[in-house]
Order: structure tokens, then sequence, then C-alpha cells
């Protein structure tokens, strides 16, 4: 079913070696954790942390790591009356819970397991007058949710649904643009790549990315690389393995991807590698987590990095799964 | 209350001297006995008197204003105490978890719940994000205000700058303060408080010129404040954005901000380029990737304008000297620039 990636990179042969084998180990045993106090800290993110260990696995080319049928039971056990999922059995629903669980079903082709109409009418529920989102019904609004709610609902193919006023979203989302050319959370708010790349990946869903200066924000995102090949969220800060994907997939939906450093980048993800335990961490020294696991593996697929399944710049999956549900020629 | 004009209280008029009030009957012993005023104990025996004999008249309607108004204020001040408590709660809670979101939303959430109810009379939609000003669907219009509501809502956005101040002390760069601080001041509309955030953004870049956070915030301040920016304001923030970077040449901020500023303002980049080629004999600016980065831009839009060969000529040694020299970690951005440059058509 994995389809390798088409396009890679040359790579510096003095760079650290991809310790695949021992971060398919590693997000195996996230889950045996369970006498960890992380583990239960994380609690309100176990639905979030599955799809991050899932699809990390997919990337490397482990679909079955990890048992798919425990998996879907414990989803369906957290999606509520209303539709929506929460990040974990019994806590309340929230719209990145329940893009996270059907990322996670999609992506085991396992959507036939819940009530999808239901999951509609969750995100439905959550628009705001102005066009935006709320995350939950404490009523919360951020560019991340917009991007949430129509992510799920372009899997799930339920954007022509007549509640919905996706004008006044594009507009919003059009709204939160800066004069540096990126975007923030809400109109005014600093550009941030993490916001960046939610109100692109919303503007590329809903086919309206001609509202974009390609070249100003792929210059403002290109940036973001620093001298040691990381990549920052915002002038100043440090560099983070996490932003290799928000800026990367911002850049590739601008088809810009080409314009930093990529060796220079594949050796900063490779040298934030945990050798001993598996795992990816913020930055080279850090303890690992599964977040910037997932996010470093991504980064390397999309950078052509050889022996990874291809990931998709918009949804964050394999890209053989867009390609299977038909969203692939939409971008 | 528009209808009692005099001072005279209503029970004192002539046609109220038939109606006999009924007091309240709180029992021997209340559990928690309510110091209500005089004039609310009475109007309440009048409103009594009403219900009970079902009177259906002009005065009896005209009444019902007068308590609904009344229970409004009383309600208020229940809720203002509780809202008050809650505020402390919520700053007890940010000083322990500065970067969790839900607790600057709720925050958020009471002080519009406070906003709406210290001014009932005004019908709002309170918006869920904080909209620019420009757009934003304000409480109220400020200056229509009387001048004690005023000063009490002048009086709530400063006790709230001054809190998420406080926070911005501990992580000057804390995106949920700023996004709740653009809020606070667009939530109110177009009030005086706006021109404070001059004042502050440059006290915060005077501590650290480095800080994106408090430049984007000075365009928010300066683009949204006053209505919109003036000539005044662009000429103020180009020798603003100018002094900063002649300190730190390197630093992206300030450039951002400056071409932006000009682009706002409908100002051509080519108006800086004295000040950009004098940073050229500068010795730490001459390495700056954004002085030849702005180089750049200014000799493109004179080529294009003037269809100048010359112009293209003297971009592409910026171009050049960006890939090869001062950034050529973006080697393969300024490549592009110069393949683009090659496009433009020039006078023969």
């Amino acid at each position: 079913m994995s389809v390798p990636n088409e396009e890679t990179t040359a790579v510096d042969a003095s760079a650290p070696e991809f310790l695949l084998d021992q971060h398919v180990k590693y997000i195996q045993a996230l889950d045996t954790k369970k006498n960890d106090l992380e583990y239960w800290l994380t609690e309100h993110l176990r639905v979030n942390g599955l799809y991050w260990g899932a699809t990390a696995l997919h990337i490397l080319g482990h679909p079955d790591a990890l048992d798919q049928e425990q998996i879907v039971e414990y989803l369906v056990k957290c999606q509520h009356d209303n539709g929506g999922f929460g990040g974990h059995i019994d806590h309340d629903p929230h719209i990145l819970s329940t893009l996270s669980a059907v990322q996670i079903l999609i992506t085991y082709d396992r959507l036939d397991a819940i009530q999808v109409d239901k999951v509609v009418d969750y995100i439905a529920s959550l628009q705001n007058e102005d066009g935006s989102f709320s995350g939950d019904s404490w009523g919360e609004t951020d560019t991340r949710f917009i991007f949430c709610a129509i992510n799920c609902l372009s899997l799930l193919k339920k954007l022509d649904d007549k509640r919905l006023d996706l004008q006044k979203t594009i507009d919003y989302v059009v709204r939160c643009r800066n004069f540096d050319g990126g975007f923030g959370s809400s109109p005014g708010g600093e550009s941030h790549a993490a916001q960046v790349y939610v109100c692109v990946g919303t503007l590329t869903i809903l086919g309206a990315l001609h509202h974009v200066d390609a070249d100003q924000l792929g210059w403002w995102l290109s940036e973001r690389q620093l001298k040691n090949g990381g990549l920052n969220g915002r002038p100043e800060k440090l560099e983070d393995v996490c932003y290799s994907w928000w800026v990367l997939s911002s850049l590739s939906m601008l088809n810009r991807t080409h314009w930093i450093d990529a060796p220079k980048l594949i050796r900063f993800i490779l040298e934030a590698q945990d050798t001993e335990t598996g795992g990816i961490a913020d930055r080279p020294g850090n303890m690992p987590d599964v977040f910037h696991t997932v996010f470093g593996i991504a980064g390397l697929s999309l950078l052509g990095y050889p022996g990874l399944v291809a990931v998709d710049p918009v949804y964050c999956m394999p890209r053989h799964v867009i390609q299977r549900i038909g969203l692939i020629e939409k971008h | 209350m528009a209808e009692q004009k005099d001072d005279v209280p209503f029970y004192q008029k002539p046609e109220w001297a038939d109606v006999v009030p009924i007091p309240q009957d709180d029992g021997p012993n209340p559990l928690v006995p309510i110091a209500y005023t005089q004039e609310y104990s009475t109007t309440m025996g009048y409103f009594r008197a009403m219900c009970r004999a079902q009177e259906k008249s002009e005065r009896a309607l005209d009444l019902t204003k007068i308590v609904i108004e009344f229970y409004r204020q009383q309600l208020l001040k229940e809720l203002n105490k509780d809202l008050k408590i809650e505020l402390e709660w919520i700053e007890w809670m940010v000083e322990e978890h500065p970067k969790s979101y839900q607790i600057w939303h709720h925050r958020q959430v009471i002080v519009g719940r406070i906003a709406q109810s210290l001014f009932p009379s005004i019908t709002t939609t309170p918006s869920s994000t904080p909209s620019t000003a420009q757009s934003a669907e304000a409480a109220f219009v400020f200056n229509d205000l009387s001048e004690l509501q005023k000063t009490t809502v002048q009086d709530l956005v400063k006790s709230e700058l001054e809190f998420i101040a406080e926070a911005l002390k501990e992580d000057t760069k804390n995106y949920h303060a700023w996004s709740y601080r653009q809020w606070v001041l667009a939530h109110f509309g177009l009030g005086p408080w706006w021109t404070g955030e001059l004042a502050y953004t440059e006290e915060l870049l005077k501590e650290d010129v480095r800080n994106n956070s408090a430049w984007n915030q000075r365009y928010f301040a300066v683009t949204n404040g006053s209505g919109g920016l003036t000539e005044e304001d662009v000429q103020r923030e180009v020798q603003f954005a100018k002094s900063s970077i002649e300190k730190t040449p390197s630093n992206e901020s300030p450039w951002v901000y400056l071409t932006g500023i000009l682009r706002k303002g409908n100002h051509s980049v080519t108006e800086i380029k004295e000040f950009c080629e004098g940073l050229l004999s500068v010795p730490r600016a001459n390495f700056s990737p954004f002085v030849h980065a702005t180089l750049l831009d200014i000799y493109e839009v004179e080529a294009k304008e003037q269809r100048s060969a010359a112009s293209v000529e003297k971009a592409k040694e910026e171009a050049t000297m960006l890939a090869e020299k001062v950034d050529s970690i973006r080697s393969k951005y300024w490549n592009w620039r110069k393949t683009q440059l090659q496009k433009i058509d020039v006078a023969a």
C-alpha cells in the first residue's frame, strides 16, 4: 500500500544516520508506560497522541506496529452524543481531538466504526457568526480550530454541508494575514509558523490560496531557518524540530520548499534523535516526545529523505491515504 | 429613568396616593438579612401591591420599568462581586500557568460579561475574537458614554492592561497574553487606551529591540488605534524603525515593520533608498542580510518603473551578495530573485 517518496534528497554523508527501528520501538513503548506520571499528565491529549504515534509509524513504513482494533475500539468510546470526540474517554469533546480521531480512523480505513453525520453536526455547531470556528462549546476561537474544522470536513467529504458559510471562513482567515505576509491566531495576532500552516492549509483546502502573496510569505518562512539549519516559529525565537513541519508544509503548499537549505535542516532533525531510547526531541540534547517525533519524521519525509513513506503537506497523513480517499488532485 | 426627570420619587406623586405598599416579609429571623436601601424596599412594596391587586394600568406599566432597573442593578452588584473574585482567581491561575490558553480565554469571557453588565442598556454582540478595531463590533461608542461610564470603562481597561503587562514581564512573547491584550483594546472600541500602547511598546522595545511580539503590537496599535494610519503616524514610525535598525541592523523585526508601515501608508520602498545605501558604509550594517534584501527590493522597483538596465544590474549585485556572502543559507531563494530580475523589460 505504501508509496515511497518519488523525489529523494541527497543526504550529507557526515550527518547522523536515521534510527528507523528505534523510533518504531519508541512509539510502540509509549502506551505501555502506564506507571509513568507523564502518561497521566497527558491524558487530555491521549487521542492526539495516538494520531501522532500512528501517523509516525505509517510514515516509517510500519503501519501495523500498533493494535488497530484496540485503537478503533478506544476511539469509539471517546465520541460523545453530540458527535465530538474528547481527548480521552469521559473528557469533554474538542475540535482538536475530533480531528485527530477522524484522521486515525481514515488512515486505518475504519470510518465505518463511528457516526460520521454526528461529527459533521458537531463541527457545524462550532461555526461562529464571523466565519471562524470555536474549539469547543466554551467559545474560544483560534485559526487552529478553523483548520481543524475545515480539514476534518474535507476528509469526511462534507464541506458542502448547507449549514456552513465557507466564504465567511475564507474572509476571516484573510483578515488574519499580517504586514509581514504571515498569519496569526486572530486578526492582528503576531505571525507564527504554526498559525501560517493552519491558515495556508485552510485556504488550500478551500481553493482560496490566491489570497496569499506566496513570494512574500515564502520569504518570511525561509527566514525561519537559522544558521544551524533548524527552523523557528517567529523571529528571534529558538529553533525547534516541530517547525520542520509547520514551516516546511507551508512552503510545500506554496511550492517553495526548495528555498531553504534542505541538507542543513535534515542534519538538524537527525541530530535531535535520541540514540538511546529512539524518538526525536525539540532540539539536539533534549528529551524526545511523540509530538516532536512525528513532526521530525514528517519533515524528513517532505524533504524526500530516503526510505520514508510520502506525507501529505496539507493533512499530515500518509499521501497514499489521501490518494485513496480521492483528495489528492485538489492541491 | 427617562420617565423620572424630576427628583421626586414616583410614590410621592398624587397618582400613587391611593396605593398602600406591602412590605417584604423575610420572616422573624431571616437567615441572611439583606440591607435593602429605603428606596428599593419602598418601590418593591408598591410593586407587590400592584401584583396582589392584579392592577392593569399605565402606572403599573411604568412601575415595572423601575422595578426591572432596580432588580438589574441588584443583580449587577451581586454579579460584579463574584466576577471580581473570579478575576482574582484567574490572576492566580495565570501566575501558575501562564501558557494555559483556557485560562486566558476564561478571563476574556469574564471581562466581556463585566463589560456587558456595566453597560446593560447597550446591546452588544460579544465578539469571540479580538477583531481589529476598524471592524470590531465594539460594545459601545466611547464618546457617547456619560462621564461616569467613561471613567468606569477606562478603569476596567487600565486594570486589564496592567494585569497583562505583569504576565508579559515573565514572558514578553507569551502569545496568549498578547492575543488577550489585543482583544481588550479592540473590544472596548476606539478609546483613549490605545495611545498608551505606543509608549508601552516603546518601553518593551527599549528593553529588547528584538521582541517581535512588541513590534507586532505596535503595528496593531498604530494601524487600528486612531481609526487608521495617518501621514503623521507614518513619518513618526518610519523614524522609529530607522533608529532601531541603526542599533541592530541584522534584526528582522524593525525591517519588516518599516516596509510594512510604508506599504500600509501607500509609500514606496524607494523612499528609504538613501537610508539603506548609507548603512552600507557602517561596518556592522554592511553584513546585514536585510540591508541588502531591502536594497534589492528598491532597485527592482526602480528597474521596473524606470525600465532601467543600470538598476537591474545593481539589484543583481545585491542578490549575488546575499546568495554568496551574507545569507548563503537561502541562496536558492536569492538566485530565484535573480532569475526574476532577468525578466524585467528595460529600455534599449
